[in-house]
């Protein structure tokens, strides 16, 4: 016994020693990226990226790095798959970088992800945006915010994300409608259309239990003039006027029929899946949608038209979205510092986001390549509203942003699945105590 | 006997026979639609209503699977797996030799402990485990799997040679030590064929699970060049489309020779594996 | 370890007092030392038991149980990862605090012991059922017994991978067999009854199989006497089924629950790539929901704390089963 009770501890021993060990120095990380030198010698480095598409159904990517290597001819960027879902990409992603991976030198994240992969320590400082105002002047506010933590920027901007409302052009025709500007008109319109037999649905949106709600309902809430929390992320703000109108409009918008119930369990693709396939009057959706509503495999396709989403009757702004979109970061323990900036930064500009802009659906965060007339001219007419849209921007800024999406979510869907019925009151007051808790670190 | 004798039609057309029948169907449907899926062409994978064989076979699928790092994959689990597998065997034998013969004190709790051990959910250790290697360098690595597959594989191996060892007669033993053996040289001469078919046992048991063992593989081993067959195969595919076609070409080819084995050693795999649970 | 691959043998092969009471009988450990060539003997081999234990012992004392504890630590700490390793900044009861809080625990928790014992339910009836038929089929039964190991010889992956195919909502064969059937378009892992009922098909196809050969072995080992005896009585098939054949498995298949159960609290592969836990939280089991905690969150110390109390669920389950596996035993013993 005495033998084996001595390697036990002792071995044990050892390894706390070094588990601790690790605790104490962080020094890697004060490399100064930007300072970081472009090699001579030829360097590859690995980017991590799902596909995609462009108008032609050819890689986009491709087009990008072969761009990118005529301008830095001694980089080679070697193209990485990603598994299929954000959630399973993001947790290889951090099981893998947090292990001291080399590779991937550069990887392309969601816009949420800048607080707590800057947290903990799973994304390199890329300098401080006051610090480069010339650089991050380009992008509008909301963008610059989003990527940085604490000052810092944490990735560079490839393509946002806005949302529109989509709607049957050829069924308003039909019955005399105008494009609707407020909420109130939706409703009216797409019940007089379900009414009619004209569609199953009125007006399909995004209410599973996960991001899709957070993203919805955050909207609601901007329209109504509020927020889920104040815009350093650190006081929640949600229990409001403006929360409980929100709420109350969306658990409306099923009980009074205008949505099924259905949208309970709708994320992008099954509200996408309703629309195309000729069920639904109106969708709300990103940009993406316009290319699926208009594709070969669409019942809909040539009559559909996209408008910003409306305002409340009353209320003071249109055309919010919510800001999403995604974006390269750069590992911290990359071996290729210099050219993974190289990389990252140049996506970001002005040659890579043209290219990005006049071949592909994806939209360019850099306001002078949107305010392109070759760009805004395009066929889809999502870029021309692009610039008008006004971003809100969920509390990413705190690193503990899953866990407060998670409060907002598992508090708003019930209302929803139940067909409406629920205190909606209530459900606010619960989502703001439990968004609070999720801050302070107390939550799962 | 008893099974009663059936005569005429009634010998063909009967209870039992219908169960057989229901059973094998049952069982092979899902298997007959991966072989089939995994040579037909993509727009056949995703037709409406699926066809039940390829219209025009292919193999490309194969080609595509073994071009797309899947030989990686099974070149890794193959290593990790088979290196495992011997470390955890040639641990077990002598520490289920000594449980099974020798009169060293705590054999109660050792044996309760390696009980909890072999059933303790991986992922209770996962982020200490993770620590630990990433502390030593070992992530992304051979050994970094290794090394916690033979801790999670040997209680229960010890166990199943243990057992195997109690019913070994126990005059062999005392020959040997009165011819001067040592204690090593009686496990492995005289012990050891004697318990053959524990150690198939315990190796197939052993083999398996590390085989098929995907939690650990996924935290540690994330990152492609050492990924093993499970987490190749669940992270395989794209944010539009998994493709099915070269995903099952890679199923077959590993599921294949575990199944030809099956077969070939039928006996003494289904003899393995109900030995114990019926001899206790 | 996920699989289920393992239980029954490792049930049966529990009893750690009847292996050990025959060489307890001649053992002087528990004796006041006294000198003489045969104590010294004893003496001799307890050592040498104990070095050829120890290689063993270290692994899974450095590899388990060392972890094992760290995990409790890290469930008490505020943890986050830092550039070189985790960076534990102070203790706190937060994280349990969230734990027992959380809804998401309690249902990931109900749902892998309701998922558990519905799942190992069907798989011991219709894998009993299916050892009666192989055991009284006279062609064909070694080639139905190979055919039968290759489901429990898949990878889980591999087999969730194919179930996912078979499911898909929009070109699924079971997709389109329930649309022919019913009418419209069913979305099986979107809505969470479908999708707990159809991940529990997956398992229970791969499982089934091999329950049956378990069984079937107790079957052939069951001494014919008592059947013969059953025969003269005028017993039917049925009759002999309930009265003689089951009650004589009860030990084995008692013991074979028992760990299965415990097994399942791993329940992750089939989760994880058939369904990611959705759709919501509806098949997140315990180890799935500590995963995404973990990694997906980053959210460590809480993650730590679903880990160490799953783990503890284990061991007190283990020890609190640890009668029963006696009680068991010892009744098969005697009968």
């Amino acid at each position: 016994m005495d033998l084996s009770r001595r390697a036990l501890l002792g071995g044990g021993a050892a390894l706390a020693a070094a588990s601790l060990a690790g605790c104490s120095s962080g020094t890697g990380q004060a490399r100064d990226a930007l300072a970081a030198e472009i090699p001579d010698r030829p360097v590859t480095i690995d980017w991590i990226s799902q596909v995609l598409a462009d108008n032609d159904g050819k890689d986009l990517r491709r087009t990008l790095v072969t761009a990118f290597q005529n301008r830095f001819p001694t980089i080679t960027v070697n193209l990485v798959d990603v598994p299929p879902t954000t959630d399973v990409r993001r947790t290889t992603l951090t099981t893998q970088i947090a292990s001291g991976a080399t590779s991937p030198d550069v990887f392309l994240g969601d816009c949420t992800w800048p607080a707590q992969f800057a947290y903990n320590s799973l994304a390199q400082p890329l300098g401080e945006v006051a610090g480069e105002k010339e650089f991050w002047s380009g992008y509008p506010d909301p963008v610059s915010t989003a990527v940085s933590y604490e000052g810092s920027a944490y990735a560079f901007p490839m393509y946002v994300d806005i949302s529109f409302l989509y709607y049957r052009k050829d069924l308003l025709d039909k019955h005399g409608f105008d494009p609707p500007e407020t909420w109130e008109q939706v409703s009216d319109i797409a019940l007089k259309l379900t009414k009619a037999g004209d569609v199953r649905y009125g007006f399909v949106w995004q209410g599973a239990s996960a991001e899709p709600i957070t993203c919805n309902f955050t909207e609601f809430l901007a329209d109504a003039g509020g927020s889920l929390m104040n815009e350093a992320a650190t006081e929640v703000t949600v229990d409001s006027a403006a929360g409980r109108r929100a709420m109350e409009f969306m658990a409306g918008l099923v009980s009074s029929g205008v949505s099924p119930a259905g949208v309970g369990t709708f994320a992008e693709e099954q509200s996408m899946t309703a629309f195309s396939s000729g069920q639904a009057a109106f969708l709300r959706n990103w940009s993406y949608a316009w290319g699926a509503a208009n594709g070969a495999d669409s019942a809909v396709s040539g009559k559909v038209g996209a408008v910003l989403r409306p305002r409340f009757d009353g209320g003071e702004r249109r055309g919010l979205s919510t800001l999403g979109g995604w974006h390269n970061y750069v590992n911290p323990h990359t071996r290729n510092l210099g050219a993974s900036v190289a990389f990252a930064r140049w996506v970001a500009q002005e040659e890579a986001q043209t290219i990005m802009a006049t071949t592909s659906p994806y939209t360019p965060p850099l306001s002078s390549v949107l305010a392109d007339p070759e760009v805004t001219g395009q066929d889809n007419p999502t870029f021309g509203l692009s610039a008008d849209a006004q971003f809100v921007v969920r509390p990413s800024q705190s690193p503990r942003y899953p866990q407060i999406s998670k409060a907002v979510y598992t508090n708003a869907n019930p209302l929803v699945v139940s067909g409406g019925r629920g205190d909606t009151d209530a459900a606010v007051a619960e989502m703001a105590a439990g968004m609070r808790t999720a801050h302070e670190g107390a939550a799962l | 006997m008893r099974t009663r004798e059936r005569r005429g039609w009634r010998r063909v057309v009967n209870p039992v026979n219908g169960g057989a029948l229901v059973m094998v169907v049952l069982t092979a449907m899902p298997l007959y639609w991966l072989v089939m899926n995994s040579f037909k062409p993509p727009e056949e994978i995703s037709a409406v209503p699926p066809g039940a064989v390829p219209k025009a076979p292919t193999g490309q699928n194969y080609g595509d699977a073994f071009a797309g790092g899947f030989a990686t994959y099974m070149l890794n689990s193959v290593l990790v797996c088979a290196v495992a597998t011997v470390i955890v065997l040639s641990l077990a034998t002598f520490a289920g030799y000594a449980l099974a013969r020798t009169p060293m004190r705590g054999r109660g709790p050792v044996m309760v402990a390696l009980l909890i051990i072999s059933v303790y959910p991986a992922i209770a250790v996962l982020v200490p485990l993770y620590l630990m290697q990433r502390q030593l360098g070992l992530l992304n690595s051979y050994p970094a799997l290794i090394i916690p597959y033979v801790a999670f594989n040997l209680p229960f191996a010890i166990w199943i040679l243990r057992n195997y060892m109690l019913s070994v007669p126990r005059g062999l033993e005392d020959a040997a030590s009165i011819d001067g053996c040592s204690p090593v040289r009686t496990v492995l001469q005289v012990i050891l064929p004697q318990v053959r078919p524990g150690l198939f046992t315990a190796g197939v048991f052993t083999f398996t699970a590390t085989w098929m063992e995907f939690l650990m593989a996924l935290t540690f081993n994330s990152q492609e060049g050492f990924r093993t067959i499970p987490v190749g195969m669940a992270l395989f595919g794209t944010v539009f489309e998994v493709p099915y076609g070269t995903l099952f070409a890679a199923a077959v080819a590993v599921t294949a020779p575990i199944a030809i084995l099956a077969l070939v050693f039928r006996r003494s795999v289904v003899a393995g594996l109900t030995a114990g649970a019926v001899k206790g | 370890m996920s699989s289920t691959e393992k239980a029954p043998t490792a049930a049966a092969t529990v009893p750690p007092q009847r292996g050990g009471a025959h060489d307890k009988g001649r053992g002087g450990a528990r004796r006041p030392a006294f000198s003489g060539p045969r104590d010294a003997m004893e003496r001799r081999m307890a050592r040498i038991g104990w070095l050829f234990t120890a290689p063993s012992l270290v692994v899974i004392g450095l590899i388990t149980i060392f972890p094992i504890m760290y995990s409790l630590v890290l469930s008490f700490s505020r943890v986050r990862i830092g550039y070189d390793g985790f960076v534990v900044e102070s203790m706190t009861f937060d994280n349990y605090v969230a734990l027992f809080a959380s809804q998401d625990f309690y249902y990931a928790l109900g749902f892998t012991v309701l998922y558990t014992v519905i799942t190992v339910a069907v798989e011991l009836v219709l894998g009993t059922l299916a050892a009666l038929v192989m055991e009284r089929l006279t062609t064909g039964r070694g080639w139905m017994m190979a055919l039968m190991l290759i489901p429990w010889s898949m990878i889980t992956v591999v087999s969730a991978q194919l179930w996912g195919y078979i499911y898909n909502s929009s070109f699924g064969v079971a997709t389109w067999a329930l649309e022919g059937i019913t009418g419209s378009t069913p979305l099986i892992l979107g809505e969470p009854v479908p999708a707990i009922t159809a991940m529990m098909v997956a398992d229970i196809w791969k499982t089934t199989p091999f329950v049956a050969i378990i069984v079937l072995a107790g079957l052939v080992m069951l001494p014919q006497d008592v059947y013969e005896a059953a025969e003269v009585d005028g017993a039917n098939a049925w009759k002999t089924f309930w009265q003689v054949t089951l009650p004589q498995l009860r030990a084995t298949i008692a013991v074979a629950i028992l760990f299965r159960i415990l097994q399942a609290f791993g329940l992750f592969d089939l989760p994880f790539v058939l369904t990611g836990g959705g759709p919501g939280t509806a098949t997140q089991s315990l180890a799935v929901m500590g995963y995404k905690v973990l990694f997906q969150d980053l959210n460590i110390g809480p993650g730590a704390a679903v880990a160490t109390a799953t783990g503890l669920l284990v061991t007190g389950a283990c020890l609190l089963f640890l009668r029963s596996f006696k009680a068991q035993v010892g009744r098969e013993e005697v009968s």
